[in-house]
């Protein structure tokens, strides 16, 4: 339960533990590590977007100069099909082996066909060049519209579409539909006074991570295999290694190295069973990183998307019926973001009439990975957008649109749970009172609204507590640091234990030395993880008054704990000096054993995520160019334990969410080849694309944290799309539905609007 | 009682059927109560979907208790980026 | 082809190794020399991870081939702190949280030590165009402007 109390540790704005190495150059990202007799893997990749392999000749390869091993996919373990027990992607396992090393086809550019391992990369790489094969070409399918034609090349024979009430009797691109629906929506419409339709088009974009994938891989000649990987969960890493190369989990250790960003696209895997294959065929470790160009081509990607809404509403604003037709892009096999894209579209809106149909669509592109929010922000946009044009219709401020309609305590989500205590009011309420919503705007500039919503999710995390000898204190915890996790979790256990932060220290350990853990992503470390460690805590402190309790020989529940000591309960008669942990550590032999706290846990209750963005940019008329003068992300974090860390996240994802509403898009030619796969002409924003992002968090705690925790790193990404086209029309006057609103589309528009 | 909904996509399993009010005090009670009506069904919801308990969202449910006024939702599996 | 021997100064220390002659700086820092803070995030000069100075200019080290820094002064990431203190623009760096994930840290670091070394009283306009060429994509650049404000006056107040 949440208690409303002053806090200590919690709220300050500490130096992070790590930080230190991360100035310095000292942390290890998954590139920096090297052991003795280290050789190094390339990956051959598919120059075809669509193909059936013919054959694969590696005769010459494997004699030339440095060359150790080579693989190809039939040195893998065929793999059954199994259903990935993990989120929305539902992922199969077969699936994830073909796309680490193709079998009998290639289904995108760049799919993975052999791969080398050598005693240098120049050797690998000309031994890549002699690997001959011979594919048959097939027709790409590059594109929602194309994929779901009727007359469509079929990119998988053996796919039916499920979800549809009887087994179709021909195969399909689209892996599956689903449907969420309440009231009446035809009803709903025809009561409205005002019914408005788009379309809206989003890219294929990419989380845009700047260390590319990394690990290094050693296996022993007993088959023991020890991985160092930059991943968001390296427990995903180890079963997923383990399911691909048909090995026993407990074979598979994976140690975390730092990661550099990962946004969802590292919480799969790519080239980590190829280097563990490739070291146990060379016996020798083997380091794999991808060059930049191979993680756009061929790491996960986020969907792009087609969505249809239709929104129903009275003359007052208030709505009547909305609905939605949303396509999502899967990349070369199913299990897209569709799900969670479905279940957001009107999550933040009270509306009596909905009816959602969503559909997973295969086509030739990379398989694609969870991106911030995953599927939010492509669904969102469209909502947010249609009902922006709807203020404008009835001459509503669009902040007055959204309270009239806006979800509260108690109100049934669209997706089906009633909310607990959440924070959507406050924050419309927020930045309608905002300072920055009030400044004046001038000749082509324009101001935009919208607002976000994402789950945030629980799952499992375990945490271990170990009291030194001096009484400071080790964490033990599995998910890797992202944004400032190890802060966080020092500060709780500090709070908790009622020691200063700075005797914290905090581990991330690896697979074999830390309990089971789902993956850093989904908003659920500083919630989940953090649940765990303020257990094992409470735990310590448990076992710490027992040990009092012992050396003063009287009863546990006597026993009370404050400000880090133990004393004893008021009114207890007995004459004796509070105990520090280091005077309990210190005794600890005499008095049971080292002290080790524990935790584990399957995390209920995380609190969803609303957030409202507003934009104000201004439009160059000669080149189409928008700037973004000002941006405002206010939001409801539950509770912020780190502000500054919680801050960067807003910031973070407002970042991301302009450039994908700006500039990002994956461009393909007529070949299925991606033509900008690097960062000169993938362009994110830099510095000087982005003005100060003003924050403001909003504090409704979620009642089932301990200390109020509400997930917070994936909301911030969801609102930017909305608000940044919404700022577009006002400031050109042109309502642009297709995303990205680079300046020669925005400048196309301009000129058709004025002819 | 409490009342157990099934998103569309899941009523495939329940024939159709989206709501249900019943008598049990724990998820395992749940799923025992439905798969005496639906044999087959919890092969199909046992650790591939979420449940929201009086909107508290949980994968892999099974120990936790189900008030008498409870509102049980089966939902996609969401885990995030 | 025979590899080519390089004598150089690398942060005020003379170094010297073999290389290719196609090997790039950047790799011949973080493989010959072991000196992994520089970081290879694009290798196509598009993204600054790899930035270093040479002989007190700016370059993104993918861009420089390993054979051209004989005789030269390199400064990496590993020279800016002094011993066990840290240079005032990494200590603001992390009072202002001005990292996430830190991967891009060390270029930011090397190149906001060029721009305050050359332009003491920048202007946040300044700042952002200089900073244009180090992506990073967890903070949205906002707590690296104000830590390098921050680290300008400081720096500036320390010269007084």
């Amino acid at each position: 339960m949440s208690e409303a109390r002053q806090f200590n540790a919690i709220g300050r704005r500490v130096i992070r533990p790590d930080g230190v190495d991360k100035v310095t150059g000292r942390a290890a990202f998954g590139a920096d590590y090297t052991l003795p007799g280290t050789i190094y893997g390339k990956v051959l990749r598919s120059p075809h977007a669509h193909a059936r392999i013919v054959s694969i000749d590696t005769k010459k390869a494997s004699r030339m100069p440095g060359v150790l091993a080579i693989v190809t996919g039939a040195d893998f373990p065929k793999v059954g099909s199994e259903e990935i027990t993990g989120g929305e992607g539902a992922g199969d396992y077969k699936d994830l082996a073909t796309n680490v090393m193709a079998r009998d086809r290639v289904l995108y550019h760049g799919h993975a066909v052999a791969a080398v391992a050598a005693t240098s990369v120049a050797e690998a790489d000309a031994a890549l060049a002699a690997i001959k094969v011979r594919y048959e070409k097939l027709r790409p399918v590059m594109d929602i519209d194309t994929a779901m034609a009727d007359d469509a090349v079929v990119i998988d024979e053996q796919l039916f579409t499920s979800g549809l009430p009887e087994k179709p009797s021909k195969p399909s691109n689209v892996a599956t539909v689903m449907e969420l629906k309440r009231g009446d929506v035809e009803a709903g419409f025809a009561a409205a006074d005002i019914v408005l339709e788009g379309t809206y088009r989003t890219p294929t974009v990419h989380q845009g991570y700047i260390e590319p994938h990394a690990c290094l891989a050693t296996i022993n000649q007993g088959g023991q295999a020890t991985v160092w990987a930059s991943t968001q969960g390296h427990f995903d890493v180890r079963s997923g290694a383990a399911k691909v190369l048909g090995m026993k989990v407990s074979d598979i250790k994976v140690i975390p190295t730092e990661i550099g960003g990962g946004f969802g696209g590292k919480t799969t895997i790519y080239v980590e069973p190829v280097a563990i294959l490739l070291s146990r065929r060379s016996g020798r470790p083997v380091k794999m990183t991808m060059t930049r160009e191979e993680v756009f081509r061929a790491s996960g990607p986020a969907s792009a998307t087609k969505c249809v809404i239709k929104i129903g509403a009275k003359n007052d604003g208030t709505l009547t019926a909305m609905s939605a037709w949303l396509a999502y892009e899967a990349g070369a096999f199913k299990g897209s973001s569709m799900a969670p894209g479905a279940m957001c579209v009107f999550a933040p809106y009270k509306v009596d009439n909905f009816l959602i149909r969503g559909f997973d669509v295969l086509v030739n592109k990379p398989k694609v990975a969870a991106y911030r929010a995953p599927g939010a922000p492509q669904s969102m946009y469209a909502c947010e957008s249609l009902l922006d044009e709807l203020a404008g219709k009835l001459g509503m401020d669009p902040i007055d649109l959204r309270l009239k309609n806006a979800v509260e305590e108690g109100c049934q989500a669209a997706y089906g749970p009633k909310f607990n205590a959440i924070g959507f009011r406050e924050c419309l309420e927020a930045a309608k009172r905002h300072p920055n919503y009030s400044v004046p705007l001038g000749p082509d500039e324009g101001r935009g609204v919208a607002a976000g919503f994402w789950f945030n999710a629980g799952m499992q995390s375990s945490a271990e507590i170990h009291i030194n000898e001096d009484g400071t204190v080790t964490v033990i915890e599995g998910n890797p640091d992202i944004g400032g996790s190890r802060a966080s979790m020092a500060m709780m256990a500090a709070e908790e234990l009622g020691v200063p932060y700075e005797r914290v220290r905090v581990q991330i350990a690896d697979t074999e030395s830390a309990g089971y853990t789902n993956t850093t992503g989904g908003s659920r470390v500083t919630f989940a993880t953090g649940m765990a460690v303020i257990q094992a805590a409470r735990d310590i402190i448990g076992q710490c008054k027992q040990r009092a309790a012992s050396t003063w020989g009287i009863d546990g529940d006597m026993v009370d704990w404050a400000d880090g000591k133990a004393i004893p309960k008021p009114g207890v008669n007995a004459d004796v000096k509070p105990l520090t942990l280091a005077n309990i550590a210190s005794n600890a032999a005499r008095t049971g054993g080292p002290l080790l706290g524990r935790a584990s846990l399957n995390a209920r209750g995380a609190g969803p995520g609303f957030s409202v963005n507003f934009a104000d940019v201004r439009v160059d008329r000669e080149t189409g160019k928008l700037d973004v003068l000002r941006f405002t992300a206010i939001q409801d974090v539950g509770k912020a334990i780190h502000p500054s860390y919680v801050e960067g996240q807003l910031q973070g994802g407002a970042a991301q969410g302009i450039g994908w509403a700006l500039n990002e898009e994956y461009v393909y030619n007529k070949d299925g080849v991606m033509e900008n796969a690097g960062f000169l002409d993938y362009r994110i924003p830099v510095a000087s694309d982005l003005p100060m992002i003003d924050t403001q968090m909003i504090e409704v705690p979620n009642p089932s944290h301990p200390y109020g925790v509400r997930g917070v790193g994936e909301t911030p990404i969801v609102a930017p799309l909305a608000a940044i086209a919404n700022a577009s029309c006002a400031a050109t006057g042109v309502r642009i539905r297709d995303l990205p609103l680079s300046p020669p589309r925005v400048l196309a528009a301009l000129e058709h609007a004025a002819s | 009682m409490a009342s157990v909904f099934f998103p569309d996509h899941l009523a495939q399993y329940t024939h159709g059927r989206r709501e249900f009010d019943v008598n049990v005090s724990s998820f395992r009670d749940l799923l025992e109560w439905l798969e005496v009506r639906y044999p087959g069904i919890s092969e199909k919801l046992v650790g591939r979907v979420a449940v929201a308990i009086d909107g508290d969202i949980i994968h892999d449910p099974f120990l936790e208790t189900i008030a008498a006024n409870s509102e049980v939702h089966f939902l996609h599996r969401i885990e995030g980026g | 082809m025979a590899k080519v021997h390089v004598s150089t100064s690398v942060n005020g220390q003379h170094t010297e190794f073999l290389c290719e002659p196609n090997e790039s700086l950047l790799d011949v820092l973080r493989e010959n020399l072991q000196l992994t803070g520089t970081k290879e995030g694009c290798a196509t000069g598009d993204c600054g991870a790899c930035s270093v100075t040479i002989d007190g200019t700016l370059v993104c080290s993918c861009l420089v081939l390993g054979v051209e820094i004989a005789g030269k002064e390199v400064g990496t990431i590993e020279g800016i702190a002094k011993g066990d203190v840290l240079h005032p623009i990494q200590q603001k760096f992390l009072e202002h949280a001005a990292l996430q994930c830190g991967v891009c840290t060390p270029g930011l670091i090397v190149a906001t030590k060029s721009l305050l070394d050359s332009n003491p009283k920048p202007t946040e306009e300044e700042i952002r165009y200089y900073l244009a060429g180090n992506l990073c994509r967890c903070t949205g650049y906002d707590k690296i402007v104000r830590a390098v404000q921050d680290a300008a006056q400081t720096m500036r107040g320390k010269r007084a």
